[in-house]
């Protein structure tokens, strides 16, 4: 068994023991990605070189006795981080070429922590998707299937993890993109409370919606990663001026007592049975475990996805607007004016999806429609927070599915917009409403395709949805299988 | 279609098709040719005549599912912008280092004297 | 047809702030093309801003100096439109939630008082520069003034004639600089001014269409703008003609308004609360506080100069042009006590100087200690107030304390009666003829020998021991 098959947890103890050195877990990720990059396609940029530099360095480290909670451990970054010196391509042709003269606050905090990069992975095109086939850069593919996807939009991010390529793999999430991908590719995927990660150098989607988290091999994992990545950011006016807590220090615990509500509106016709089923074993895993489930209800929750589809385009539309062949990244040769240049660079940069959201978004918030469109969505987002605001009142946790599917097939729904936007059905509510929510394994279909639980929390209340997780994760009784490849 | 692995068209409230996806052509069109080329100015896009005709239509769609809005009664609630309330987040007025020469240039596409190069604005 | 002219006036004021509005990068005039910028007022991927809070509170000082209401609730929107210069593709502005409203200023015209209501005052960030190339089919961007703060002061339509406009244009100014927020510089765009025109039939209530002005960087023109715009509008209306609603450029070399050629396109700004930046929450407290840093402005100053120091109203209104010169002439009149003399002084020989060379206060080499002393020196005789002109001369020029130019030019008064006596004497003694003809009559030649003494003593001779020495010699009694 490679190295590069083990958690961060794990590799932590072994280099603490001195039985093995950053460059040989280094070594065994880039066999790995030699192996099965071909055929997964998760990485827009791989990052051999300083990948072996940072690992000399913290072999260096090791060495003198200074461990750091990621020292030595490779990690794969979703190419929305922007990256001092390395391209930040964002799945766009728009960005083919840019290179950011800084390095983002999370970025920087990985670094701090003694991280190496193994490279940047691929993505929707500006994390507008839910199945990673809008990159400029090509289709990723999910290694349990190659024919199916792997999620969205960080599908580059969940399918290097579940390949083995990488040891974690960070990711951001506007309405699932950390979520969906961790459910459909088998890893667990944590999207914590707006604000208590930095957003500064994520090149941003939906500035109200978007938040950075980790995708890992399993919960402990999760906890050393959020560790590491969250706290308060001065560059950031979003950002929540709060104690990080040690994330590590609510695993192991009882959840004896704890209630967990299970919303009825999350299971519904349509969900596919297998999901289904296996989310209903979860409620009974836990409810073994001494914890209480309660139905709840979430009045809102079938206007969430249009409440979504009208904030995020709206934000988009403006937050995309910087791209317009000035400053950086891709400008057309055809454009003989101004006004020429401007469009035949968006057209000819931006794909179609990144095109229909800039559309639907610069309609919602145009002259006489403000009103209809934006202002009415804010107004039932606000309904929608306090959903959750009163269902926190009587449960610690909620449960529910990540999906509704397992991971469908490459080309499936890319004609139809509004089947694709289904599929953050059950996980764009947690971006709405501010709150922390993570998908962890609890299942495989009959094909083989893994299944993900989700679990949300209350803002700030990560350290909870890690204890149920990992509590769950120890007794499920799922056997933790690897993708054929 | 439904959602994929179901024999059962999707049927629940949450997940169901936009009436007008299965009856188009019975309900007015929510937006028209012209304003997806209005908007497409607005935001400095341009489409071939068989991308408008495919951009109405999805966006037609879209908007007709987001219609579905209309059914909460907002009266008198505060629209929400932020997740997270907070206020008052101020810097000191602090100079703080520039790039440094050559950085802020080093992705322009065209430059020229320090300067950042665009075609001029036809008048 | 009698029309009667209705003026709005939008000011944008660039702030003093050492930073920019949302970034660290310095606000200073003058660095090279793209020196002061960053990945954030470069509107990079991935950034965000940060409200730098002097701006706010430069803000509020320029609310309270107007006296308009402070919001207790101020946020920020996004002004979404296409333009080189505009880095993120939008503004961030103040549009919903101004931080202040509703207060006036007013205006002095002819001797009459006028009041001119400010509708709003909101903070937002300045683009960058546009560079256009006459010779070929380029422009060049400079993002050093992206993100510098601005305010924006938007008044009521209440101004009537352009003199008003230009009056209250003044005013405005003379505030912000008095409140040391903005330096008013409109030559370098610091201070900028658009203004909205319309013309009425008079005696009719409501408004006719207006047009903007822009592009006018003098007050003359916008004054010359106004002027030129009434003229235009009455012209098409007595023509019976309609006004189009339109922006007009001033072209300063044809002194003519002309019509944005460009195809006027709908303004859809698609204004939308920036997610980024969170509300801003002013406590009665802070306006307090901010109050409390407020300086005297100046008409509260000029009125005290007048009643503290007993000096005329106009000579008040000068020196209180600018903080800097009424607390130079407070120091000077502090250490001499004379205020109507120091006045003189300071209105008279330094201000001239001051003006030839194109300085400021600031920049004086004369100090007002050294005109206190000056003074001091002139009050106790030891030099005359001729020499003093002399004195003060070279003190601006070396800044040399004035007693020491006195002591190493020997410019000391000569007070003593037998020194000025042989003076006169040689002075009658040169000039016989002239003598001679002042004892037949000719009295007016008396200032002829107080000349020719002053020569000989090189000016420095008591000026009322030599008229009474003449007087009495002259005569030869």
């Amino acid at each position: 068994m490679g190295l590069n098959e083990l958690t961060i947890h794990e590799l932590q103890d072994r280099i603490r023991e001195r039985e093995i050195t950053s460059t040989d877990i280094v070594t065994d990720v880039f066999r790995r990605i030699d192996a099965v990059e071909e055929r997964v396609r998760s990485f827009t940029t791989v990052m051999r070189e300083s990948a072996f530099e940072d690992a000399n360095r913290a072999d260096e480290e090791i060495r003198k006795g200074n461990l750091r909670p990621l020292t030595g451990i490779p990690i794969a970054l979703k190419d929305l981080h922007c990256t001092r010196g390395v391209r930040t391509a964002c799945g766009s042709r728009i960005l083919h070429n840019f290179i950011p003269p800084y390095d983002g606050t999370v970025v920087r905090k990985l670094r701090e922590e003694g991280a190496v990069f193994v490279g940047k992975t691929n993505m929707d095109e500006f994390a507008m998707g839910s199945s990673t086939e809008s990159s400029w850069f090509g289709v990723t593919r999910n290694p349990w299937d190659l024919d199916r996807i792997p999620g969205g939009s960080s599908g580059g991010s969940a399918a290097a993890l579940a390949a083995d390529e990488c040891i974690a793999a960070t990711g951001s999430d506007t309405g699932g993109s950390i979520r969906q991908p961790a459910a459909l590719c088998g890893v667990v995927g944590l999207k914590p409370t707006y604000g208590r990660v930095s957003r500064y150098g994520l090149v941003a989607f939906a500035s109200s919606l978007d938040q950075i988290g980790p995708f890992t091999k399993d919960v402990e994992d999760a906890a050393i990663m959020l560790n590491a990545i969250a706290g308060y950011d001065p560059m950031e006016s979003t950002s929540v001026p709060l104690e990080v807590p040690d994330y590590r220090s609510f695993l192991g615990r009882d959840i004896r007592g704890f209630t967990v509500g299970i919303p009825k509106e999350y299971f519904i016709d349509g969900i596919d049975p297998e999901i289904d089923a296996a989310v209903k074993r979860a409620i009974a895993v836990i409810e073994g475990l001494g914890a209480k489930s309660v139905p709840i209800s979430l009045p809102h929750t079938e206007y969430c996805l249009a409440v979504y589809y009208i904030i995020a385009p709206a934000e988009a539309s403006s937050n995309l607007a910087r791209f317009d062949g000035v400053k950086y990244g891709y400008r057309s040769a055809d454009g003989r004016d101004l006004l020429e240049m401007y469009k035949k660079t968006r057209s000819q940069g931006f794909g179609a999806e990144v095109k229909r959201r800039i559309m639907i978004g610069t309609y919602a918030l145009s002259s006489g429609y403000y009103d209809a469109y934006y202002k009415k969505a804010s107004q039932v987002r606000t309904l929608i927070k306090r959903d959750f605001q009163e269902a926190f009142k009587t449960c610690d946790v909620i449960l529910t599915p990540t999906t509704p599917t397992p991971a469908f097939k490459i080309g499936e729904k890319t004609d139809d917009p509004l089947q694709m936007y289904l599929s953050d059905i059950f996980t764009s509510s947690s971006n709405l409403a501010g709150i922390p929510s993570l998908s962890v394994p609890c299942g495989y279909t009959r094909a083989g395709l893994p299944i993900g639980a989700q679990f949300l929390g209350g803002h700030f209340q990560e350290g909870k949805l890690l204890q149920v997780a990992h509590a769950y994760e120890r007794h499920s009784g799922i056997e933790r299988r690897r993708p054929k490849l | 279609m439904g959602l994929q692995g179901t024999k059962r068209p999707v049927s629940s409230a949450s997940i169901r098709k936009p009436r007008a996806l299965s009856h188009f052509g019975r309900y007015p069109l929510k937006i028209t040719k012209d304003q997806v080329e209005y908007v497409a100015h607005l935001a400095r896009l341009e489409f071939s005549e068989q991308e408008k005709e495919r951009f109405t239509t999805q966006l037609n769609d879209i908007l007709l599912y987001v219609e579905k809005l209309n059914e909460v009664d907002t009266t008198g609630v505060e629209p929400e912008t932020h997740a997270i309330a907070l206020q008052n987040a101020f810097r000191d007025d602090i100079v703080r280092e520039s790039l440094p020469h050559g950085l802020s240039l080093a992705n322009a596409p065209s430059e020229s004297g320090n300067c950042f190069r665009v075609p001029k604005i036809l008048e | 047809m009698a029309y009667e002219t209705v003026i709005g006036l939008e000011v944008h004021a660039q702030l003093l702030t050492a930073s920019k509005i949302f970034c660290g990068c310095s606000t200073r005039f003058g660095a090279g093309p793209n020196e002061h910028t960053c990945q954030i007022c470069l509107g990079m991927p991935g950034v965000l801003p940060v409200l730098n809070r002097k701006v706010v509170e430069f803000t509020i000082r320029m609310g309270l100096a107007t006296h308009c209401t402070i919001n207790a609730y101020g946020n920020f929107a996004r002004k979404n439109y296409f333009y080189p210069d505009l880095p993120k593709g939008y503004q961030i502005s103040q549009y919903a939630h101004p931080l202040a409203e509703r207060g006036h200023i007013d205006i002095l015209l002819d001797g009459e008082k006028k009041r001119i209501g400010i509708t709003r005052i909101h903070m937002e960030e300045d683009a960058g520069k546009l560079i256009h190339d006459e010779r070929n089919p380029w422009s060049y961007v400079d993002f050093n003034r992206s993100g510098v703060p601005l305010i924006e002061i938007v008044s009521e339509p209440d101004m009537r004639s352009p003199e008003e406009a230009a009056e209250y244009l003044r005013r405005l100014r003379d505030i912000l600089v008095y409140l040391e927020i903005c330096d008013g510089n409109m030559e370098e765009g610091s201070f900028r001014c658009d203004a909205n025109v319309s013309i009425r039939p008079k005696g009719q209530e409501a408004f006719g269409t207006r047009t903007e002005l822009k592009n006018m960087n003098s007050f003359r023109n916008v004054q010359r703008a106004i002027e030129y715009e009434i003229r235009r509008q009455s012209y098409i209306l007595d023509s019976g003609g309609e006004v189009v609603q339109e922006t007009r450029l001033w072209d300063d070399a044809q002194g003519q308004t002309h019509s944005m050629r460009s195809k006027e396109e709908a303004h859809d700004y698609r204004y939308f609360p920036d997610p980024d930046l969170v509300p801003i929450l002013i406590s009665p407290e802070w306006v307090e506080e901010v109050r409390r840093t407020l300086p005297e402005l100046q008409l509260e100053k000029q009125d005290r100069f007048v009643g503290q120091y007993g000096i005329p109203v106009y000579d008040a209104s000068v020196l209180t042009t600018t903080r800097a010169l009424a607390d130079f002439y407070e120091e000077a009149v502090k250490l001499c006590g004379q205020p109507k003399i120091v006045s003189n002084w300071v209105m008279g020989d330094l201000l001239r100087y001051l003006n030839e060379q194109k300085r400021e206060i600031k920049d004086s080499p004369v100090s007002p200690a050294h005109v206190a002393e000056m003074i001091n020196l002139i009050e106790n005789g030891t030099i005359s107030g001729k020499i003093a002109k002399e004195v003060f001369e070279e003190m601006y020029r070396s800044s040399k304390k004035p007693a020491d130019i006195v002591r190493e030019k020997g410019l000391t008064q000569i007070t003593d009666e037998g020194a000025v006596v042989k003076a006169v004497e040689e002075a009658m003694a040169k000039n016989p003829a002239q003598l001679a003809e002042y004892r037949a009559g000719k009295e007016k030649l008396f200032a002829f020998f107080v000349g020719q003494v002053m020569k000989i003593t090189r000016g420095k001779a008591n000026p009322q021991l030599v008229n009474d020495l003449l007087k009495k010699m002259l005569t030869g009694s």
